[in-house]
């Protein structure tokens, strides 16, 4: 199968779909924090109930059109352990209001039979787009996972990045993007708003 | 007393400079985009990129950077220095002050603590900037020296290069977001520290 992948938004209009990358990040550039934890990028409360970090990406509105808008989710094999290990697997996608289908990117599908939502692929990047962007119909593709995305953006596949930037230096984790020798990739900003705390970015590709 | 301001601008993915930096290339390969928004890398200003390059010189009465800016820097600083201030730079040569037109750089060789005490002494009531490269940022931070973070964010992910933050922490560190502005070439963000006066990034001891 063969679909081909508008590059370029202003001459095609809005309504193509768009491969999607999007995370929350650390000030240090971090997408996780040790140990894959991400409790740097909730709310946090005192004991008497007040809100002392106003830290919530539900309630933007760059989050929530992403949510919105997105028909299929595409994540990589480490994405997928580590959100069945510590965030309830696909129930725990967006708090629990992804309601689509997930595509996992794999070179060896588990043995045991996974939820009724989460279809593992094992092809190549392109054709896995391609799966997801179908599933998606007429939606966006959101990507998942650091790796994932790294392969998106080194092969020309992905159209957009969201960042919700906290403001909290980690000092270790995954990093949103490390590649040694290839050339800078250039962004757009399209969108800047601030959530509580959060700086929220929305970047063309 | 003025602040103690970190000011830098690193890429989307936190690199300061692309690989490969050296006399004649300060920002290595491809980091001279990095600072576009400042009228370098052959691009004007936009006049809202000029404002906020204003509004940081504003207060700015004195200005810190390591051995390796400087020279990597100045160079491409020119005839008149390029800062207009009193610049201290720390370095283990020590040397005698060198004058470029209105920049007076000098030599410290008493660590971070002492250029950035030096510095604000200087400074007054004005601020001190603390302007790389990225390691005196990082030791700055680690002494705890830092009251407030801007960051003029670049839209390009560079993915190799000197990172702005590269050190492990005992601990994580929780800062405040008190400004967002918004130019064509660049973000700018100002933090400072959530629960204390300074901001304290300590390296974990390995």
């Amino acid at each position: 199968m063969s679909i081909v992948v508008a590059r370029n938004h202003e001459e095609v209009g809005p309504y193509v779909s768009r491969v999607i990358w999007h995370i929350t990040m650390s000030l240090d550039g971090f997408i996780a924090g040790p140990n894959d934890s991400m409790d740097w990028a909730v709310r946090e409360w005192s004991d008497d109930g007040a809100n002392t970090r106003d830290i919530d990406v539900d309630r933007s509105a760059i989050a929530d059109e992403v949510l919105r808008s997105a028909g299929a989710i595409l994540g990589g094999r480490r994405w997928y352990d580590v959100a069945q290990r510590l965030y309830d697997g696909v129930d725990g996608i967006y708090g629990g209001e992804w309601r689509g289908p997930v595509f996992v990117l794999t070179h060896q599908p588990p043995h045991q039979a996974a939820q009724k939502s989460v279809t593992f692929l094992s092809c190549p990047l392109a054709d896995a787009v391609a799966t997801a962007r179908t599933a998606a119909n007429g939606k966006n593709v959101v990507i998942f996972g650091a790796n994932l995305a790294k392969q998106c953006l080194q092969d020309g596949l992905l159209d957009e990045i969201v960042i919700h930037l906290a403001p909290v230096l980690l000092g270790d984790g995954v990093r949103l993007y490390e590649s040694t020798g290839t050339d800078p990739i250039v962004l757009t900003r399209t969108e800047l708003a601030a959530t509580g705390q959060l700086t929220d970015f929305r970047f063309r590709v | 007393m003025g602040k103690v301001v970190v000011d830098v601008s690193p890429s989307v993915d936190g690199y300061v400079a692309g690989p490969g930096v050296a006399v004649g290339r300060p920002f290595g390969e491809a980091g001279t985009r990095l600072h576009r928004w400042m009228g370098e890398d052959g691009f004007p200003p936009t006049a809202a990129d000029r404002d906020a390059l204003e509004r940081m010189y504003a207060t700015t009465r004195a200005v810190v950077i390591g051995r390796r800016m400087f020279d990597v820097g100045i160079d491409p600083w020119g005839e008149d220095g390029a800062f207009r201030l009193p610049v201290f730079v720390i370095t283990n040569r020590p040397g005698e002050d060198l004058v470029r037109g209105p920049t007076v750089f000098r030599f410290v060789t008493e660590g971070a603590a002492r250029a950035v005490e030096l510095a604000a002494a200087v400074a007054g009531d004005g601020d001190v900037m603390v302007a790389g490269g990225a390691d005196v940022i990082q030791q700055c931070l680690a002494a705890g020296l830092v009251d407030e973070i801007r960051l003029h964010v670049v839209p390009v992910l560079l993915g190799a290069g000197t990172r702005l933050f590269a050190r492990p922490l005992a601990d994580r560190v929780e800062l405040e977001q008190t400004d967002q502005v918004a130019t064509p070439f660049a973000t700018h963000l100002t933090f400072r520290a959530a629960t204390s006066d300074r901001v304290v990034a300590t390296r974990t001891t390995s």
